[in-house]
């Protein structure tokens, strides 16, 4: 008998070259790297801009007697202080040019009563609500407020800015394990996010690779050349490489797009972790798809996808149910049997893994259960396909699914 | 496999779908080098049966084997089927490289294979287009092609003439005269007739799922008839070098035995009428004639196959006798 790899090797490579014809397919998948570089450039262009830029800030302080002291705040990087005088120095003709703007106008102003350091209110002026500048000169004159009070008492300023200093703590790990860095833990996450993503981006395309056949009204003829297990293989492998093909392609994407804005890649990512979720997302993956090929192999067309599976492709998602759990207590023991659910396992065990709450032991089980239940899940995908390939305009009806089940 | 051993062996083959049995234990042979035709009504069970030959479908009794052995090969096997398609947003070139390689062909093999038969049916200009920009009938001579490609050893053909225009049945009759000339079986089912008759070197005729008649079309014929004769009428013109002897006589020689009568010669023509057994071969006493006259006309009473297919199928099925029958029995002329 001829080889199974011969038969599904075509099928797959028929699927990947249909798929890369596809032009929704071609440009989403190029789209988002695209834009996450694109939009890095952006972020960069206006942070540069920004560091350039000097906000001019109007400083309004006034004496005991509420007279305008013409006194301004220490120096602050980014800042410029203007102390305006006169009638031009109220609350309200400081709102007036405030609110004309333009380029190289005063932005706000700040308005210090003589008592601001001892709980006389400070005022401020701004163009509108939540702008930017308000907190870090807010806690510039707070600065300025404890040194002003350190002043009142019989202690220098040195030693009152000392009783602000933060302890100084080390940490003595009792049950030291690895890959449970914070890159380890932010990997695992991203790559439960990045799953279900895949998971959701792969369904519409398997959807219409799997019924693609019944209807142009194919079937029969592939199945006359090859088995339809080999025929079920082949598109499980093929979307299997299309849906993670995508991720790759953005994970590259968003690495470029954070080294062009200089933001500091995650070095301490632990080499072992890092294959353990990479082996729990490719074969989670297959699982998935082979699971979708066998409720998309009893359909006859894209229109009649059936509820089940609408209700199934939210399963992928189901552990974030249970990610508070898995990070405060990654060792519970029903999160540690929930784990084991293969439908569960690809998401949960690496971000227990992460949080140092699964034992090497319960990473093997895992991974054996979810091998196991994809290859099952191929297997049954094949079956359905093989009795209900000739299936064509009807709706899927009970004693049906009791006779394929029989022939299974 | 012996080598006088049959291709494809069935044997008493069924299906049941819930109360209904939809094939009841057919038997029969192809064999290496000949179309073998399989007739029937619609609903007579031809499709299921010939899924089950696929492997498409299992039967619920009786075997299936091929080249002596109960696994068919795959890549010796083509197959048309009836409810077919193809990937209308694909290629000509890529379509046919695609089941090719499928049917165990090479890419570079499937796409030389492809591109010659592609070339000859007309398509030299059209290998990269696609198929929803082709006509009915030149996408079914693409689904033709996908069945053929690999050179299989046995090609299951299902209703391949449906649809097809007159030239293009001509067409395909070519096509499957060729695998038969290069030693391939076909198994054919067909509406077709005329086709058929041209066509096959055996018949299986089947109704509401079982077996009705099977054999040559001379077989077939002369239990069509029943053992009742086959009026033969000729009309023999006197040759140019002279047309001399009695044609009664020349019958007696070849068939002897034969009723015959010879008409009153008229300006050169005599007309001859001849009651042969039915299913009798009309070679020799054609020839036999030929030496002294020319043959202008020939006329027979034999049942063709489409009255043969009328008959039985309303024999077999009462519903059908409550149709109103065709003209049988009609002598169907030929033009020597």
């Amino acid at each position: 008998m001829r080889s199974r790899f011969r038969e599904w090797v075509p099928v797959a490579g028929w699927e990947i070259k249909r798929m890369l014809m596809r032009t929704d397919f071609v440009v989403s998948t190029l789209l988002v790297p695209v834009l996450l570089v694109g939009m890095s450039f952006v972020v960069g262009w206006i942070k540069a801009r920004d560091a350039k830029r000097v906000r001019a800030i109007a400083v309004v302080r006034y004496d005991a007697a509420g007279a305008v002291t013409g006194d301004s705040l220490p120096p602050l990087a980014g800042y410029r202080w203007l102390t305006p005088r006169g009638d031009s120095a109220s609350a309200e003709a400081l709102a007036a040019v405030i609110k004309r703007g333009g380029k190289g106008a005063v932005e706000g102003a700040v308005l210090l009563p003589a008592g601001f350091a001892r709980g006389d209110t400070v005022r401020f002026v701004v163009q509108r609500e939540g702008a930017g500048w308000k907190s870090r000169v807010e806690r510039h004159v707070a600065t300025l407020a404890r040194l002003e009070r350190a002043a009142g008492h019989p202690v220098g300023v040195a030693e009152f800015a000392a009783f602000t200093d933060t302890i100084r703590t080390t940490e003595r790990v009792a049950d030291p394990r690895v890959g449970t860095s914070g890159a380890d833990r932010a990997a695992a996450l991203i790559m439960a996010v990045v799953l279900v993503m895949a998971v959701f981006g792969t369904n519409m395309y398997l959807a219409i690779g799997i019924s693609a056949e019944k209807q142009s009204r194919v079937t029969e003829v592939i199945v006359s050349a090859i088995s339809p297990q080999s025929w079920i293989d082949g598109k499980i492998v093929a979307y299997t490489l299309i849906g993670l093909a995508q991720p790759v392609i953005w994970t590259v994407g968003g690495v470029v797009a954070a080294m062009l804005m200089s933001w500091t890649l995650p070095a301490a990512l632990n080499p072992w972790t890092l294959g353990v979720f990479a082996l729990y997302m490719l074969i989670g993956f297959v699982f998935f798809v082979s699971l979708f090929s066998l409720v998309l192999a009893t359909v006859k067309d894209l229109q009649s996808t059936s509820k089940l599976q609408a209700y199934l492709i939210f399963l992928p998602m189901m552990p974030f149910m249970f990610l508070d759990t898995a990070i405060e207590s990654p060792d519970a023991t029903w999160l540690a049997v929930l784990s084991q659910v293969p439908a569960f396992s690809p998401t949960l065990i690496p971000i227990r893994v992460a949080m140092g709450g699964a034992q090497p032991w319960e990473v093997a089980l895992g991974l054996v259960l979810l091998a196991a239940a994809a290859w099952y899940m191929r297997k049954a995908a094949g079956t359905a396909f093989r009795v209900g390939m000739l299936m064509y305009g009807k709706e899927l009806t009970l004693p049906e699914l009791v006779r394929w089940s029989k022939e299974a | 496999m012996t080598e006088a051993g049959p291709l494809l062996a069935v044997q008493g083959i069924r299906k049941r779908f819930g109360d209904f049995e939809a094939v009841r234990g057919l038997s029969f042979e192809v064999r290496a080098g000949e179309v073998f035709g399989f007739l029937g009504p619609n609903g007579a069970g031809k499709t299921t049966s010939l899924r089950m030959l696929m492997n498409i479908t299992r039967p619920d009794a009786g075997s299936v084997t091929f080249m002596g052995g109960p696994v068919m090969d795959r890549r010796l096997v083509g197959y048309l089927p009836e409810e077919r398609g193809l990937f209308e947003d694909a290629t000509l070139i890529d379509t046919l490289v695609y089941l090719g390689t499928l049917r165990g062909m090479s890419r570079a093999d499937a796409r030389a294979e492809g591109k010659r038969w592609l070339e000859r049916l007309g398509f030299t200009e059209r290998l990269t287009a696609r198929l929803n920009t082709l006509s009915k009938g030149n996408q079914q001579k693409v689904q033709f092609l996908g069945a053929v490609i690999h050179r299989p050893a046995l090609a299951v053909l299902d209703e391949p003439f449906s649809g097809l225009d007159p030239l293009n049945q001509e067409l395909f009759l070519d096509l499957i005269g060729e695998l038969r000339a290069r030693g391939a079986a076909v198994l054919l089912s067909a509406h077709q007739l005329t086709l058929a008759e041209r066509l096959c070197d055996r018949l299986l005729l089947i109704a509401n799922g079982a077996e009705l008649l099977s054999g040559t079309l001379d077989e077939i014929r002369l239990r069509a008839a029943g053992g009742a004769s086959e009026e033969v009428k000729l009309e023999l013109r006197r040759g140019a070098g002279g047309g001399s002897g009695d044609p009664v006589a020349a019958v007696a020689r070849v068939a002897p035995g034969v009723e015959c009568r010879a008409g009153e010669e008229r300006e050169g023509l005599v007309t001859l009428d001849v009651a042969l057994p039915a299913g009798s071969d009309l070679g020799p006493l054609l020839a036999e004639l030929a030496r002294a006259w020319r043959i202008e006309r020939i006329s027979t009473s034999a049942l063709s196959l489409h009255e043969i297919y009328v008959r039985a199928v309303r024999g077999a099925d009462p519903a059908a006798a409550a149709a109103p029958l065709a003209p049988a029995g009609e002598p169907e002329a030929h033009h020597a």
